[in-house]
């Protein structure tokens, strides 16, 4: 049974520290489901609660440049400026109000400038989250598409 | 506001949602007002291919869905995108949707486009309790198909060893020596309660045949599984190898009473 995550929870859940595995970038690759076409530009790199009682939860997602218009469904209903914004790259994070009223919890959404590939959503998506990196860091491993064209796992 | 303030009303806001943007040579992005859950709204790119226009969502719908970790590949939700695809025309290759705008139609083939996606999108977003209920549809029209009607008896329970009704048999099939006992898994208290099922027949000594049909094999806890597959004789992984139980049930349950 979902839950309400209330902004104070939702704000400790992103700032905790997550220590990623020494072979992390070994383990990312791409989801053979029915989609088998791949866009570089149009990804998606996502953090989810999985809650005591197996209730998932998106706490925030980083989405690539897709072609068309994201709108803010809570924003736009009460009227307020700027709830939609279109062929950008953004961020959706989980909000309080938009669970509270009954939307999606990852319904809100802001364009960013942070990031403009998949490798650079990627470095800013590993602090956005705290993410740690092992000691010594990734930087002697292939990026995620140069193992994936080496076919990698 | 006159009827016809309405209408004019009405068209103006609907063409004002829809909108063109270039995005490079023969090709522009299509703002629609339609969206997912999230608020993102569906794309649709309208580009020039081996000279004539085609509506896409260059993959989008299906990377969209794949947040929802649900399989879209097969059973019911598969076959309800079949049925959306071809009832719009809408081809799917490698995951993107796509339709060839045919005689100028670009407001029908926008129409088609949209209408597609957002039936697809509605298969995902189905319960697991509405995919459980036409798992089990499928189930019993699969043993109809197959099975004789005077040997099948649905929600079977045995009066002598069972009087209380406790441990049901979801499809029994008679007219052999050892009458088969086929059972519809859908999640790990269903696995558990077939296993279950088996050992009482057992333990009275009846003699029975038994096999197993998954919705989902790999989404039942693999102990269930394990321990469902000490007592019955055949395990079919899901609906999908719909062609593989048939073969059994003709050769290997109804053929048994030829013998």
């Amino acid at each position: 049974m979902s839950r309400v995550l209330h902004e104070a929870e939702i704000a400790a859940l992103l700032t905790e520290r997550k220590p990623l595995p020494a072979n992390w970038r070994a383990r990312l690759s791409v989801k053979a489901k029915a989609n088998q076409a791949f866009r570089l530009l149009d990804f998606s790199l996502v953090l989810t609660l999985v809650d005591a009682d197996r209730a998932d939860y998106i706490l925030v997602r980083f989405n690539g440049r897709h072609p068309s218009q994201h709108t803010n469904k809570w924003e736009k209903l009460k009227k307020l400026p700027n709830a939609a914004f279109r062929n950008r790259f953004h961020i959706h994070r989980a909000t309080e109000r938009y669970q509270v009223d009954g939307f999606e919890i990852d319904g809100y959404a802001e364009p960013t400038d942070n990031y403009d590939s998949f490798e650079s959503a990627l470095e800013e998506f590993v602090a956005y989250v705290a993410l740690v990196l092992p000691a010594g860091g990734d930087s002697a491993g292939p990026t995620f598409w140069e193992s994936q064209e080496e076919g990698k796992p | 506001m006159t009827t016809a303030d309405i209408v004019r009303s009405f068209r103006e806001k609907v063409c004002r949602e829809i909108d063109l943007e270039a995005e490079g040579v023969d090709r522009y992005i299509v703002y629609t007002p339609f969206m997912f859950d999230d608020g993102d709204h569906f794309v649709v790119v309208l580009r020039r291919e081996n000279g004539q226009w085609v509506l896409s969502d260059e993959a989008h719908t299906f990377m969209h869905l794949s947040y929802s970790e649900v399989d879209l590949s097969q059973g019911t939700r598969a076959k309800i995108i079949d049925q959306a695809l071809s009832g719009n025309r809408v081809e799917s290759r490698t995951g993107e949707l796509k339709l060839a705008v045919a005689d100028d139609a670009f407001g029908d083939a926008l129409f088609s486009l949209v209408q597609a996606i957002s039936r697809i999108t509605s298969t995902a977003l189905w319960t697991r309790e509405r995919v459980k209920s036409t798992f089990e549809e499928d189930f019993r029209a699969l043993m109809q198909s197959v099975v004789p009607a005077e040997r099948l008896t649905f929600d079977y329970t045995d009066p002598q060893i069972d009087p209380g009704g406790i441990y049901p048999v979801d499809c029994r099939i008679n007219g052999m020596p050892r009458p088969c006992m086929v059972f519809a898994v859908a999640n790990d208290a269903k696995c558990r309660e077939a296993t279950i099922t088996c050992y009482h027949y057992e333990r009275h000594e009846r003699k029975f045949a038994s096999v197993a049909v998954f919705e989902d094999q790999t989404e039942v806890n693999r102990r269930a599984v394990a321990q469902l597959s000490d007592v019955a004789g055949k395990l079919f992984a899901s609906l999908g190898v719909r062609d593989r139980i048939e073969a059994y049930l003709r050769e290997e349950i109804l053929g048994a009473g030829r013998q």
